[in-house]
């Protein structure tokens, strides 16, 4: 009996022992996968960033070429093109 | 079976020892392995993580963009534009020669350059700066960190509107620092941060971006709101170049100003020069004249004569100078007219320009009270416009003057300003006395969109002239102008316009004495606006012409393409105020009745001889014409000055109108028109 009692008990021991490993080893899976996680999203945020700055560059690339295109002596230059001319005095009115 | 049972005993003895031996030595193992995690963890924590941080963390220096300069119709003048530049690191770098070959001809560069940089163990080279994309496409296969070759990220200064205000705006060198003009004067606000960014990498070096990021926009250069108005400026900039050419002068400026704060609405120079390439430009091109050339201003300052005169109580508007039929004796020197005259009143030498009718007001005026007047207009010091390198103006103590200099003061000879001091002066008379500061910024706004800067007259405003004396000046000023003045060809239809021509002598430096050959034409003034808008002081000067050398020849016409294009941009209405210069007398109206002249409508009747307002003296009554039938723009053209109180409904012609026909016409009088398409 008593030798059998023992046995249960070293049983009970190894369980509790084996559940505590695999807690760990979970965790030690867990914290890997985190930071893996944090790594992969860093370098999706860095590409992001990339992609934004690319876009903000073009964007001001734009904006320079547009505000070429529309400085007053291209206008001009445009408007007489398409014949149209100035107004003659008299030609405005200016409401009240 | 005994034996038997003894060896399977004593084995199952040795495996539990073999058992307990791998168990002692795991958790020996364990043991050291937690010992060990603590040593490094809790023992030598801050070592190993500063060693950490040393190894994936990096501070990178950022110079963020530099602010924008914005014109006053919102108009983009100066912007930054993010650009790459190729550097190269030489002890990286196996094969230099054949590196440069390849190199070369992408970036425009001699061979023997490239691989003089490209040799040696230096850690460090800049190979071009401010790539074009094409050249950073073509760059692309061969840059690699790993190989000693990379981009550079960096700032691009850029002038989207090319040569349009070049020399106001100035520029800046290849690392965005302002160097001449306004990108100078307000480096401090529109220059970029310095700040350094921390990134992390991975082993192989890649980033990883788990670092906070800063809100750059906290550090960018602030935005720079100037004046100046882009179409008014290319306007300005056109009729000057015009000017110019025609008159196969050497170069020229314009300036247009208004007389009630000073902002420079435009300021122009010929020939112009575009800061986008500015090595291909001489430059000499790079200074802005107008703020930093003085030049003499000829007959435009006799202006300041009459109002000494007229100030100092000693002479009155009306009063006559005997002008000497052309010729007049002082000391050793004799002062010539142009045109020979006799006896002119105090405005009439100022429509005449004449020389010898200044020197003889001065004369009896005194030089120190014609001095202290010019001091008051702030002849002879620094007007504060908001530009590098502004002189003072050269006006000597009156003390020293000699009695021929006080004359060649009294018609702008021996007296130096820069053309935004002698505009300011104008601004003033126009604005019924008051002294203005020239200035091209109007306000400057940090990126959260707060004002850091408002331009504001510092202190209380301060009289050059009292408000008569202005107004007589203003009268006299608009006699140049009549067909008889020195500049009819500044005239505008329908519009009153003053000025002052000005054709200065060039002082020879090789001879020591004036020019007979080299002139400045110049002419300044302005035209009326209407109720509630201030006046534009508008100024031409046109250096050495060829053709002819007037002012009223050469910088009139100008001076009158600028203010046509204004009048119209600034919605100017005409008036027929000055019907008696372009526009045809109202019916019923004769040159004895000034007062109803001037707000009279245009081709109007006169009113029946037994109206109550016909029996007061010097006035006379007028009627409201039949306006059916007609297109609104015909009636708004015969209503002339009455057209501030118009109302309109409906379109098409008009079919109704209050007050009706032949009703009396009184002034602030309200006219309603219906309209129609009907009819």
């Amino acid at each position: 009996m008593a030798t059998g009692g023992r046995r249960q008990e070293v049983s009970q021991w190894g369980f509790l022992n084996s559940c505590l490993l695999l807690v760990l080893v979970l965790m030690i899976f867990y914290c890997s996968w985190v930071n893996n996680k944090i790594v992969t999203r860093g370098y999706r945020l860095n590409e992001l960033r990339q992609e934004e700055k690319h876009l903000v560059e073009e964007q001001g690339k734009l904006q320079a070429e547009l505000a070429t295109l529309k400085r007053p002596q291209n206008l001009a230059r445009l408007a007489r093109q398409l014949g149209l001319k100035e107004p003659r005095p008299g030609y405005k009115i200016v409401l009240p | 079976m005994k034996r038997k049972k003894r060896e399977s005993k004593k084995e199952r003895r040795s495996l539990q020892n073999r058992i307990r031996w791998v168990a002692g030595l795991v958790v020996f193992c364990l043991i050291a392995v937690v010992v060990r995690a603590w040593f490094v963890q809790v023992v030598r924590h801050d070592y190993y993580l500063a060693r950490q941080q040393r190894q994936r963390r990096a501070n990178v220096l950022m110079t963020c963009e530099r602010g924008k300069i914005l014109a006053a119709d919102g108009g983009q003048l100066a912007i930054t534009v993010k650009g790459k530049a190729l550097f190269a690191e030489p002890r990286k770098i196996d094969d230099g020669k054949r590196l440069a070959k390849i190199l070369a001809p992408i970036l425009g560069q001699k061979v023997a350059t490239l691989e003089h940089r490209l040799s040696g163990k230096r850690g460090f080279v800049w190979l071009k700066r401010s790539l074009s994309q094409e050249q950073i496409e073509a760059l692309k296969p061969w840059c690699r960190k790993e190989a000693g070759l990379a981009f550079s990220e960096e700032n691009r200064r850029i002038y989207p509107n090319r040569e349009l205000a070049g020399q106001i705006l100035g520029f800046t060198n290849i690392d965005c620092v302002g160097q001449e003009g306004l990108e100078r004067y307000y480096d401090k606000y529109l220059k970029g941060r310095q700040i350094y960014l921390e990134r992390e990498y991975d082993a192989r070096r890649q980033v990883v971006d788990n670092s906070e990021y800063p809100e750059l926009d906290y550090y960018k250069g602030k935005t720079v709101y100037l004046t100046i108005d882009r179409h008014l400026q290319a306007w300005a900039e056109t009729a000057l170049a015009e000017a110019v050419i025609g008159s196969r002068g050497r170069s020229g400026v314009a300036l247009v100003m208004n007389a009630a704060d000073g902002a420079l609405l435009a300021m122009a120079q010929y020939p112009r020069f575009n800061p986008n390439s500015k090595r291909k430009n001489n430059p000499a091109l790079w200074r802005n004249r107008s703020v930093v050339d003085l030049l003499e201003p000829g007959s435009t300052f006799k202006v300041f004569t009459l109002v000494a005169a007229l100030e100092s109580g000693v002479f009155k508007i009306d009063d006559r100078i005997d002008c000497e039929k052309g010729k007049y004796r002082v000391g050793r020197r004799t002062i010539h007219d142009t045109h020979e005259h006799g006896i002119l009143r105090l405005d009439e030498i100022i429509k005449y320009s004449s020389n010898i009718g200044c020197s003889k007001i001065v004369e009896r005026l005194g030089a120190e009270r014609f001095y202290t007047t010019l001091k008051k207009f702030g002849f002879g010091s620094r007007c504060g416009i908001d530009y590098p390198n502004e002189p003072s103006g050269r006006l000597r103590s009156w003390r020293k003057w000699r009695p021929v200099d006080l004359c060649n003061v009294a018609f702008g000879q021996g007296v130096s300003m820069t053309s935004v001091q002698l505009t300011a002066a104008y601004a003033a008379l126009a604005n019924g006395g008051y002294r203005v500061t020239p200035h091209l910024v109007s306000k400057i706004v940090n990126s959260a969109g707060w004002t850091v800067y408002e331009y504001n007259r510092q202190g209380l405003p301060v009289r050059a002239c009292s408000r008569e004396v202005a107004r007589q000046v203003d009268a006299a000023l608009a006699k140049v102008v009549e067909a008889d003045g020195t500049a009819p060809r500044a005239r505008i239809p329908g519009f009153r316009v003053a000025g002052k021509t000005g054709t200065a002598q060039k002082f020879d430096f090789k001879k020591k004495s004036y020019s007979h050959s080299k002139y400045w034409a110049s002419f300044v003034g302005y035209v009326d606006p209407p109720a509630g808008q201030s006046r534009k002081v508008v100024y031409v000067m046109v250096d050495e012409p060829k053709k002819s050398i007037y002012g009223g020849m050469v910088a009139a016409p100008a001076f009158r393409d600028i203010n046509r294009r204004l009048i119209s941009y600034l919605n100017y209405v005409p008036s027929s105020d000055v019907a008696g210069l372009d526009m045809p007398l109202p019916a019923g109206v004769n040159s004895g009745c000034d007062s109803v002249a001037k707000t009279a409508p245009e081709k109007v009747k006169a009113a029946p001889a037994n109206t109550a307002a016909d029996d007061r003296p010097g006035q006379l009554a007028l009627v409201v014409p039949d306006f059916t039938g007609q297109t609104i723009r015909e009636a708004l053209a015969r209503i002339g000055s009455y057209r501030n109180h118009v109302k309109i409904s409906g379109s098409g012609r008009i079919i109704a109108q209050k007050p009706a026909p032949g009703s009396q016409l009184k002034p602030g009088i309200d006219f309603v028109f219906t309209l129609s398409n009907e009819i």
